[in-house]
């Protein structure tokens, strides 16, 4: 009997894959691979996807897309929700600005899309869509407690509380982390990414509504901050997140979603000749409706509309003491209309296409843009094969943030960022073997871009990307499997620099013995975009070429209620590293006089303990 | 859609249902009733057990919830609802999801109101109290 609840667990797990295939390109972490993997934090997520890696910038804030750029966020793009509500930020737009780095207690398991999903599933144009599904009350009722502890002081504790009455399931967490991160010596300052972060959150649902409330508090040392010689005297944020979002599915086949975000964020920015204060609060209100209408057997047409308005504030805005002058643009208003149509040309062969229109109206000078995302796809399936191909065409917002923080100055319209891509996707699974491959090409217009003296503008060159990834799993029984995973993207015409290449390997090995989850992974990376870009301008080479980041750990099953864990992160401190210019620029032409490199990996060798008790 | 797919193990749940059920019941088939489309599906896949259309000819009756279990009856109950365990007196075990793992429970009082006597494999799930 024990063994069938084992497989109940797991294949509850893995139905949660197979539902996706049309859905688009998309990684699953079950519950069972996050558990076992003990990812503590969404970061321990993001590492081991393929093409995709965990960074920081800067300001040590979790930016998947930093590339030497020292703007405060990049990775607008990689939008993030939560149990199909979008956790935005008005300014900064993707809300992995606030929660990139969140405890994943309260996480039931994970798909990362690359490119746009199904409308179904979101309606945001992304090259990345991460969406955790929290814990469903049926299924963890109770109350949990879990304490973390990690060498430099790290610690991590959280409750978690779920309830199910006749009609009505509640489900709340309530996390609380004091991470001391590793600090680096800069010249004679002393960088740091300490960070306190407070966050609960909480559900309501019955059958026809779902209530979500979420509340978010972090303190953290902002790393470099916007010091270009890497010697801040002050580097400190303060934000607060709060998120309540309502979802009614009352008449059937409708959904009816309304969300109201708000935040105020406090940065305190200093070096020897400048301080910088900078507060600000946004408010953000999403309304939308989605009506899927089963026209025939074969044919379901889905179409829906949204309205975001957004009224992001900048309190303070200081340089040495003195006012930048207020900018009017506060306001925007982005209003969405779009059509999905899936058509099943046969039992196996479903053939969709999608549309979507926004309109973004701006409250000022910024001009007002109409911004496309076009969606088509084939997708084939029998028992063993799936093979999917999908076209996208989208069009990014320029977010309020690169107008409004750092002192931007607004001289002239950024254009829409615009990628145009072709995936194909091979999948195979027999028995316990499953292996993918996905080919893909983008084309990448007027990505927006800093430049020396502060202004953002667009590349006017065409950027390429081909990615290739390949990946195998292997099943061996309930309760071991092996996954390898290889991806490979090569980046040409980006700005003045050669063609570079990301080179990303992943293997992780889970096994249960007994009473004992044991978990291995190791990750390799290779960039060589660092090589080619310091050599070209500083003819400085780049010492570290090839990383690897092993993590292992162990679970111990005591009881039904009491649980151990120990697990040991980068053990072997090679992990990839993030790279960062420091030096001193030419008051007048604004270009390096000097420069030096540093290396800042955002995984750290860790060691971590940890107790579960069940009440 | 050709594509869609269902998010519940129905296979795995029928062979633990029959487990249960002729672990209970002790003949071949058993009979069961459920309103309850899921586990009308659950039961139908299982060579043990047989779906009945009137509760009276059951010999378990499988609820989901309050609404299922049917008026005026008073043979044995087993559910998948943690409120219907606790609630209905009828109901001598249920099978559902507690800190996310699948949880078997059996009441020895009300198994032995009910005079069953559990096979050996089930006799680890019995409890003396509520949980």
């Amino acid at each position: 009997m024990e063994e069938l609840l084992d497989t109940f667990v797991h294949n509850s797990d893995l139905s949660i894959k197979t539902r996706l295939q049309n859905a688009g390109n998309v990684i699953v972490f079950t519950r069972e691979e996050i558990e076992m993997m003990q990812a503590r934090n969404l970061k321990g997520i993001l590492k081991s996807l393929p093409m995709l890696s965990y960074r920081e910038n800067r300001l040590g804030i979790p930016d998947p897309f930093y590339i030497l750029q020292d703007l405060p966020f990049n990775s607008n793009s990689i939008r993030i929700y939560i149990d199909n509500q979008e956790v935005t930020s008005a300014s900064y737009g993707s809300g992995l600005f606030f929660i990139g780095d969140i405890d994943i207690g309260f996480v039931d398991h994970i798909e990362v899309y690359s490119l746009n999903p199904s409308f179904e599933y979101s309606t945001e144009p992304a090259k990345y869509l991460i969406k955790l599904y929290s814990k469903v009350a049926q299924r963890d009722k109770g109350i949990k407690a879990t304490l973390n502890y990690g060498n430099r002081g790290f610690n991590q504790e959280a409750i978690q509380y779920a309830s199910v009455a006749e009609k009505i399931s509640s489900f709340a967490y309530l996390s609380r982390v004091d991470d001391h991160r590793k600090t680096y010596q800069s010249f004679d300052h002393t960088l740091s990414k300490d960070k306190k972060q407070y966050y609960f959150f909480g559900t309501l649902n019955n059958k026809e509504h779902h209530l979500q409330i979420q509340s978010l508090e972090n303190e953290r040392d902002l790393f470099i901050g916007l010091s270009t010689d890497a010697r801040p005297n002050l580097a400190q944020n303060k934000v607060r997140y709060h998120h309540v979002g309502y979802e009614n599915y009352t008449v059937e086949n409708l959904k009816l979603r309304v969300v109201a975000e708000s935040s105020a964020s406090k940065f305190l920015l200093s070096n020897d000749k400048e301080l910088f204060r900078v507060s600000s609060h946004d408010e953000l209100l999403t309304v939308d409706t989605q009506y899927r209408w089963h026209k025939t057997e074969k044919n379901e047409l889905t179409i829906g509309s949204k309205i975001r308005y957004k009224h992001f504030i900048t309190d303070q805005l200081q340089r040495n003491g003195f006012d930048f002058p207020d900018l009017e643009f506060d306001r925007q208003t982005i209003s969405t209309l779009y059509f999905e149509d899936h058509y099943a040309l046969t039992p196996q062969w479903l053939l969709t296409l999608g549309k979507q229109i926004s309109k973004v109206h701006n409250n000022s000078e910024v001009k007002d843009d109409t911004l496309h995302l076009d969606r088509v796809g084939v997708v084939y399936s029998d028992h063993q094969w799936v093979s999917k191909t999908f076209f996208h065409n989208s069009e990014f917002l320029i977010e309020p943030y690169l107008y409004t923080t750092s002192g931007f100055v607004i001289k002239h319209h950024i254009e829409p960022e615009k990628v145009s891509n072709i995936t194909h996707e091979f999948q195979y699974k027999k028995d316990a073997y499953e292996c993918h491959v996905v080919l893909g090409y983008s084309k990448i217009k007027n990505m927006p871009t800093k430049i020396s003296n502060g202004e953002i503008k667009n590349i006017t060159d065409t950027l390429f990307q081909h990615f290739y990834y390949v990946d195998f799993q292997y099943e061996m029984d309930l309760y071991n499997s092996l996954y390898f995973g290889f991806s490979y993207v090569k980046n040409s015409n980006f700005d003045d620099l050669n063609d570079f290449n990301q080179y990303k390997s992943t293997i992780r090995l889970l096994d249960k013995l007994g009473r004992f989850d044991i978990s291995n992974e190791i990750i390799y990376f290779r960039d060589t975009l660092p090589e080619s870009y310091y050599f070209n301008r500083f003819e400085t080479t780049f010492p570290n070429k090839n990383y690897f980041d092993y993590s292992t750990g162990v679970r111990y099953r005591y009881s039904d209620s009491l649980n151990f864990s120990l697990k040991g992160e980068n053990l072997l401190d090679r992990a990839y590293n993030d790279y960062f210019e420091r030096g001193r620029r030419n008051p007048l032409t604004k270009k390096w006089q000097y420069i030096d490199i540093l290396q800042a990996s955002p995984i750290e060798k860790r060691i971590y303990c940890g107790v579960e008790y069940f009440f | 859609m050709s594509l869609s797919l269902f998010g519940f193990d129905t296979s795995t749940a029928s062979k633990i249902f029959e487990k249960i059920f002729t672990g209970i019941i002790h003949k071949e088939p058993v009979n069961v009733y459920t309103s309850n489309p899921t586990y009308q599906e659950v039961v139908k896949l299982s060579n043990s057990l047989e779906l009945v259309a009137k509760p009276f000819l059951a010999d378990i009756v499988l609820a989901d919830s309050h609404n299922e279990i049917p008026k005026n009856y008073n043979g044995v109950i087993f559910t998948t609802n943690v409120s219907v365990f606790q609630t209905c007196q009828n109901t001598i075990g249920a099978f559902y999801w507690e800190h996310g793992r699948p949880k078997i429970y059996f009441l020895k009082q009300r198994l032995e109101i009910k005079k069953i006597l559990l096979h050996e494999t089930l006799k680890r799930y019995i409890v003396i109290k509520l949980p």
